[in-house]
């Protein structure tokens, strides 16, 4: 099991002697043996980089770069470690960095560790000198060699596969699949939750139960268990934590839930309330806490779309969790999902993964020495049209308040939105999880194979089972996969109906965790846009203090605050280059305004968790576009196929396409300002405050009105719900209901 | 007396003179303060060494100078004990021949040290205790 060192010395000035070691073994313990290297001097060090996504805030994976050079072979040693490298393509070898500040060290001292991983198995090579004659075929090459490493903890997590797969010619079981063949444990965590009981007034008196959920949290230390035990194969001991952390997101649960048809097509807003539903309540969430009473659960059929050889297994398998690369990939996509900043953390023979609140990767402020270069850019302050993520309850029905139709039980036959969803797909990236309470239709039974297409016999939640006057309803066999996040709450489970960030100190609802994280997004671009480039020509000229005590490679991390002329910058991109000694920091300004001087608040990182955000106000947009016709101000907007705006209609054309209120005029071809969340105000509004808003059309001044499409009439077919009236002129933007008449 | 030795051959040469001087590596420049700055990579010793035509007196020494020159694993010693490993630079052959005569080739080349010193990288510790 050898160990090979090379060290890199030089002085720094200001500093004194600076030693960076690099270790390379095939065992991980060995990294961190301060004895018994084999000094080899083959290497050139080059970058180890630490970004954050710039948009999002999300870090990625850590890399360290270095070549090695045939031509500094000149000993057996280092012949062997050269070979020893090259076998990286198929055989584990890992590599960490030290950087040792002083002249009396401790080799492979983790306080000292710049970085820990694993080289990829994939190498680009130039050659220097052949040799042997021409037209010989072996030419043994002089290369240099440039490889690269991952950081440990996502290089640890990427080699756990959540799918079977062939690896190298051998299967290897996923961990998915390793929960599902656990027979004894599905038993024990898959559960059918209980939503409501109780009588609906003056009919019936029903229960509903959401089936096949699993605690999400439990599954998740199923994983964990599992993933820490595969590792253990190769790292003997190694420890797996996952740190438990409450949401950055909060998450609010509809306060309805059934709905009883029959006789002509009925208001299709009117839901029967569940008494004593924590509606509006704003849910903490608390992940990897398989005890915690806030953890989340989730359908089952995420984890295996094939439970009980259900009858859409088929349409299942987009959303399944297996279809993630592996466990790293998975866990970014849930962090993401729940407002969280991922980071892996190496401890003594094992990683910690937390999940934490976004606001948290701000830290302390720190001081540059000097600087060679700087390089600021300001662009206009734009937002992007741009929608990154989408999201589908499943296969049927859009994320949000979204209705599907089925004639009778299990019939494959239903009036499905698939086609409105093909083009969600092609552009965005889809969420595991959403807040979708969707709801399921039933066509009325007129017999003999006949079904009544606009009217409904019952509406009632997705995966859900329904005992009406203490017996079975027979519309029970409709069980699938579904990626909402259901809450439980006083006893109850409630599918999430929208979730909550707090938007300049002030709770903020987002009917779509899709739209929460587009809004990010949104914020992203417009806080971002002042970018500094600076390369200090240090690598350890950082200082916690303003007189430059103590300076120290160590004290500039990733959302290190630095402030440069009264403007605080926040740190998302360090290079440190261990060959020139110098770090290369990408920061970015908090205030859009800086660049003209204006007062700045030092708020880095603009991730709506609570408390975090810059001021908004109603006359804000959240995005922008282009008009494809002429719109008007506090119209509801949706947008075409085109990419455009236009003005919402009751239409099937409009079927899953609203985005917001338009906030001014515009002719075709125009921009117009849009609001998509929060509240949205008009004077010349004189609505019933409490009662929803609907589209429609044929309204003298507007496209909204408080009373809804009750029965398909020609072309107007959409029941498309916007919001509620929280005061005479203003709108709560909620997208409560968006369906249509078959 | 100067001893050159490439792999395991050694010869033993009068040198007509022979000056050592430090030779600096480092990485410099000005902040945009203005404030110059300076990271010393390391310091090693250079020979620059100059041999006679009286002390290449047989074809030999000629040869051997030769060959020290076109093959690796390099060393000089001034007390034929104690070996510094070094390197040449690339080029032609640096030989003079005093008169234009051919017997009479004079050898003018300059040694690098392989290794930056003692203490590796470290720009205060230039010289061991014999100026070497």
């Amino acid at each position: 099991m050898p160990a090979y060192r090379q060290i890199l010395q030089y002085q720094e000035d200001g500093i004194g002697l600076v030693t960076a070691e690099m270790i390379v073994s095939d065992t991980f313990a060995d990294l961190f043996i301060p004895a018994g290297f084999i000094d080899v001097d083959i290497f050139d060090f080059n970058d180890s980089v630490k970004d954050l996504e710039e948009a999002t805030g999300v870090q990625k994976e850590d890399e360290f770069e270095f070549s090695m050079h045939a031509a500094k072979v000149s000993t057996a040693d280092e012949s062997a470690c050269f070979a020893f490298i090259l076998q990286s393509e198929s055989q584990i070898r890992w590599v960490a960095t030290f950087l040792h500040e002083t002249a009396n060290y401790t080799s492979a001292d983790r306080d000292s560790m710049e970085f820990v991983g694993k080289i990829r198995p994939s190498a680009s090579g130039t050659d220097f000198i052949w040799h042997g004659n021409q037209w010989e075929t072996d030419p043994h090459p002089h290369r240099e060699w440039k490889l690269k490493a991952q950081s440990f903890g996502a290089a640890v997590l990427d080699s756990i596969n959540l799918e079977t797969e062939t690896i190298e010619g051998v299967s290897v079981t996923g961990i998915i699949n390793q929960i599902i063949a656990d027979s004894a444990w599905v038993s024990a965590n898959i559960v059918d939750k209980q939503m409501f009981i109780g009588d609906i007034v003056g009919t019936e008196s029903v229960e509903l139960w959401i089936l096949r959920l699993v605690n999400f949290n439990s599954a998740m230390e199923k994983l964990r268990v599992l993933a820490e035990a595969r590792i253990q194969e190769t790292i003997p001991g190694f420890s797996l934590v996952f740190n438990s952390a409450y949401s950055g997101f909060k998450f609010e649960t509809l306060d309805y839930a059934y709905r009883i048809g029959g006789g002509s097509s009925a208001d299709l807003g009117t839901y029967y309330k569940i008494s004593g539903s924590p509606s509006g309540y704003a849910n903490d969430v608390k992940i990897f806490d398989a005890n915690s009473i806030n953890s989340p659960f989730v359908s089952w059929f995420l984890f295996d779309p094939d439970f009980e050889d259900n009858w859409q297994k088929g349409n299942n398998d987009a959303y399944a969790f297996k279809g993630r690369k592996n466990l790293t990939t998975l866990l970014y996509k849930i962090a993401n999902n729940f407002g969280f900043y991922l980071s892996f953390k190496y401890i003594s023979n094992g990683i910690e993964v937390t999940f934490s609140p976004s606001a948290s990767i701000v830290s302390e402020p720190v001081y540059i020495k000097d600087a060679v270069k700087g390089s600021i850019n300001i662009d206009a302050v734009e937002k992007s049209v741009n929608k990154k993520y989408k999201g589908h309850a499943h296969h049927l029905a859009v994320e949000g308040a979204d209705c599907y139709d089925v004639k009778f039980e299990n019939d494959a036959m239903m009036a499905t939105t698939s086609k409105d969803m093909v083009a969600d797909k092609a552009n965005s990236e889809l969420l595991p999880l959403t807040t979708s309470p969707t709801f399921v239709s039933y066509f009325e039974d007129r017999g003999g194979f006949i079904w009544q297409r606009d009217n409904y016999v019952r509406t009632y939640p997705h995966n859900a089972r329904v005992l009406i006057d203490g017996g079975l309803a027979s519309h029970d066999s409709n069980v699938f996969t579904h990626t909402s996040i259901y809450i439980y709450q006083g006893g109850y489970i409630y599918p999430a109906s929208s979730v909550g960030a707090k938007v300049d100190g002030v709770e903020t609802w987002f009917p779509k965790i899709a739209d929460l994280l587009n809004a990010i997004q949104v914020r992203g671009d417009q806080n971002y846009k002042t970018k500094y480039e600076i390369e200090a020509p240090y690598l350890c000229g950082f200082s916690l203090n303003s007189n430059g005590s103590s300076p120290s490679w160590k004290n500039l991390k990733l959302g290190s605050l630095i402030t440069l002329d009264a403007v605080d910058y926040a740190v998302y991109s360090i290079k440190r280059n261990y060959q020139e000694h110098r770090t290369n920091i990408k920061i970015v300004n908090v205030s859009k305004f800086a660049f003209i001087e204006q007062a700045v608040t030092p708020l880095p990182y603009s991730i709506p968790s609570f408390g975090t955000l810059p001021g908004e106000s109603v006359a804000v947009p959240d995005s922008y576009g282009i008009a494809g016709e002429q719109v008007y101000a506090f119209n509801v907007a949706v947008i075409g196929d085109d990419g455009k705006y236009y003005n919402a209609q009751d239409i099937q054309e409009h079927h899953h396409k609203f985005v917001g209120f338009f906030l001014n005029n515009a002719l075709t071809g125009e921009n117009v300002n849009i609001k998509e969340y929060g509240d949205v105000t008009n004077p010349a509004w004189h609505w019933t405050v409490g009662l929803p808003v609907w589209v429609r059309v044929g309204e003298t001044t507007s496209n909204v009105s408080q009373s809804p499409l009750t029965a398909k009439d020609g072309s107007h077919v959409l029941v498309l719900c916007v919001g509620v009236a929280i005061s005479s002129n203003t709108i709560q933007i909620k997208l409560i209901r968006d369906r249509k008449y078959a | 007396m100067i001893y050159l030795k490439y792999g395991t051959t050694a010869m033993s040469f009068i040198e007509l003179d022979w000056k050592s001087k430090p030779e600096l590596n480092s990485i410099s420049g000005d902040t945009l303060r203005g404030i110059t700055f300076e990271h010393i990579n390391n310091a090693r010793r250079n020979y620059d060494i100059t041999i006679s035509a009286d002390a290449i007196d047989t074809q030999a020494k000629y040869d051997f100078l030769e060959s020290f020159f076109c093959n690796g694993a390099r060393a000089v010693s001034f007390d034929g004990t104690n070996y510094i490993d070094v390197v040449m630079k690339s080029g032609d052959f640096p030989v003079d021949w005093l008169e234009n005569a051919r017997d009479l080739p004079q050898v003018k080349f300059t040694l690098r040290a392989k290794n930056p010193g003692i203490t590796r990288a470290t720009g205060e510790q230039l010289m061991n205790s014999s100026g070497l």
